[in-house]
């Protein structure tokens, strides 16, 4: 039920009630102050009250609906601009303004981003749930099952990123007939593993590029019996020469213990701080606050710092170029091969840097496959090898 | 409905009654208010009339039948 709390003056008290009582008004309530007279009274009651005319009636407050009015005239452009920022957030947080494929190549973009369009995700529309994501997904690698290998979409602020492995199907081996397993490089034999063919060579020899290693001529007494494709692997030591260049001096970052934070901004174009740091020089470490229209708000955090060049003694340089030189080979090899051992064969010294040059030996697999030509007679075969 | 009239029968069997604790006093099925004011209450009950003197009444409730005043009483004449 609804009730207002009204006041009236101390004098009109008696007439008050005595009017109240004439016209069938209850008073739930009352309280008395020094000077008024608080009554709680039905809010349907409240006409009768103001029409009595001898009383100064004031509604001091009121329960229920009335109570939710006055609250709601009071507070309206606050309720409102909340809820508008509500909605406002709301909107920002669901709708997705730009759905973006990543792949270098243009016709899986543009097959991704038209099957995706049929499902529904594409720009200025609602974000779907983790769930319809995952069927989108599912369906779509089942729409393209020679096309696409893997996908996913990733949720980025208002973005769509989706990723894309696409499914390369396996060239069929080409089939040869006759083939020998050839050197591909100079080096010494140092394992031979082969399915098919007959051996030429033996752990420990000397081998030059263009030697066969497996050949697919099988022989007996002279006699060409059968001739077939040769396959294996054939690991020899190889040597290579390697040359790498290092810096004598460092630089070398000390903190002084002064903090300034800072905010950063950060798109494709764009990336700065949104305040003009006071440092000279200084570490950033950042911390993603949110993003918004394709810009990310970093929280930064630069720690001042003071450089010093330091110069490396001998032994640092050696080891920094021998782990450079270690990486720069271990990009050329495959899992089954390996360094063998490393030797330093010249320094050369300027002021600013190191030349070093490396004789590396490496464990490498060097048998290629190479298909060969008989002459007319199996028996009077010469292989033409061909590159 | 019956068992709630019978309830009610049982809880009001009286015509009117007039409690009294501390300084309060409730009064239940009176016909009208005569006077009412800080220092005099005059209710007309059924078959008597009830004056309530004494100062600083106050009115905490009141309906068409029930009104509880607090205040300091002094006396109470119940007259014909």
């Amino acid at each position: 039920m609804n009730y207002f709390w009204i006041s009236i003056n101390q004098k009109e008290q008696d007439r008050f009630l005595l009017k109240c009582y004439k016209q069938n008004i209850v008073i739930y309530e009352s309280v008395t102050s020094s000077k008024r007279c608080l009554f709680k009274i039905a809010a349907a009651d409240y006409p009768k009250v103001s029409k009595m005319y001898f009383a100064k009636v004031r509604v001091e407050d009121a329960t229920g609906t009335p109570k939710i009015k006055k609250f709601l005239k009071k507070y309206f452009f606050f309720i409102i601009s909340s809820l508008l920022g509500l909605f406002l957030f709301f909107f920002l947080t669901h709708i997705i303004v730009k759905v973006e494929v990543i792949h270098s190549n243009k016709d899986i973009r543009d097959l991704l981003t038209t099957a995706l369009a049929e499902k529904g995700i594409k720009k200025n529309t609602w974000k779907k749930s983790f769930s319809e994501l995952e069927q989108i997904k599912k369906e779509i690698l089942n729409q393209y099952p020679d096309r696409l290998e893997w996908l996913e979409i990733e949720t980025q602020g208002m973005n769509y990123y989706v990723r894309v492995e696409e499914r390369k199907l396996k060239e069929e081996e080409q089939k040869m007939e006759r083939c020998h397993l050839v050197a591909t490089k100079d080096g010494i034999l140092k394992k031979l593993i082969y399915s098919k063919g007959e051996a030429l060579l033996k752990t420990n020899d000397y081998v030059k590029k263009g030697d066969i290693i497996v050949t697919g001529i099988l022989k007996k007494d002279e006699e060409t019996k059968e001739v077939l494709c040769a396959s294996g692997k054939a690991y020899a030591e190889v040597w290579y020469k390697a040359t790498i260049k290092v810096p004598k001096k460092r630089m070398e970052s000390k903190e002084t213990g002064k903090i300034r934070w800072n905010i950063l901004l950060k798109n494709n174009s764009y990336n700065d701080f949104l305040f003009r740091s006071r440092l000279e020089n200084y570490q950033t470490e950042t911390k993603s606050l949110f993003k918004i229209f394709n810009t990310e708000v970093f929280f930064a955090k630069q720690k001042e710092v003071v450089n010093t060049i330091i110069e490396k003694n001998e032994a640092e340089l050696l080891d920094e170029a021998t782990t450079k030189m270690q990486e720069k080979i271990k990009l050329t090899l495959q899992e089954d091969e390996e360094i063998l051992n490393q030797k330093i064969l010249s320094q050369n010294e300027t002021d600013d840097y190191l030349e070093v040059q490396f004789f590396v030996a490496v464990l490498e697999q060097i048998g290629k496959q190479q298909e060969f030509t008989l002459d007319s007679d199996l028996d009077t075969h010469s292989p033409n090898l061909s590159e | 409905m019956h068992l709630y009239k019978s309830i009610k029968n049982f809880l009001f069997d009286q015509d009117y009654f007039i409690d009294i604790w501390g300084s309060n006093v409730h009064i239940f099925n009176f016909i009208d208010i005569l006077t009412l004011n800080d220092q005099n209450v005059s209710l007309q009950l059924e078959k008597f009339k009830l004056d309530i003197l004494g100062s600083e009444f106050r009115v905490l409730k009141l309906t068409k039948n029930e009104i509880l005043i607090q205040g300091n009483i002094k006396e109470m004449r119940f007259t014909e």
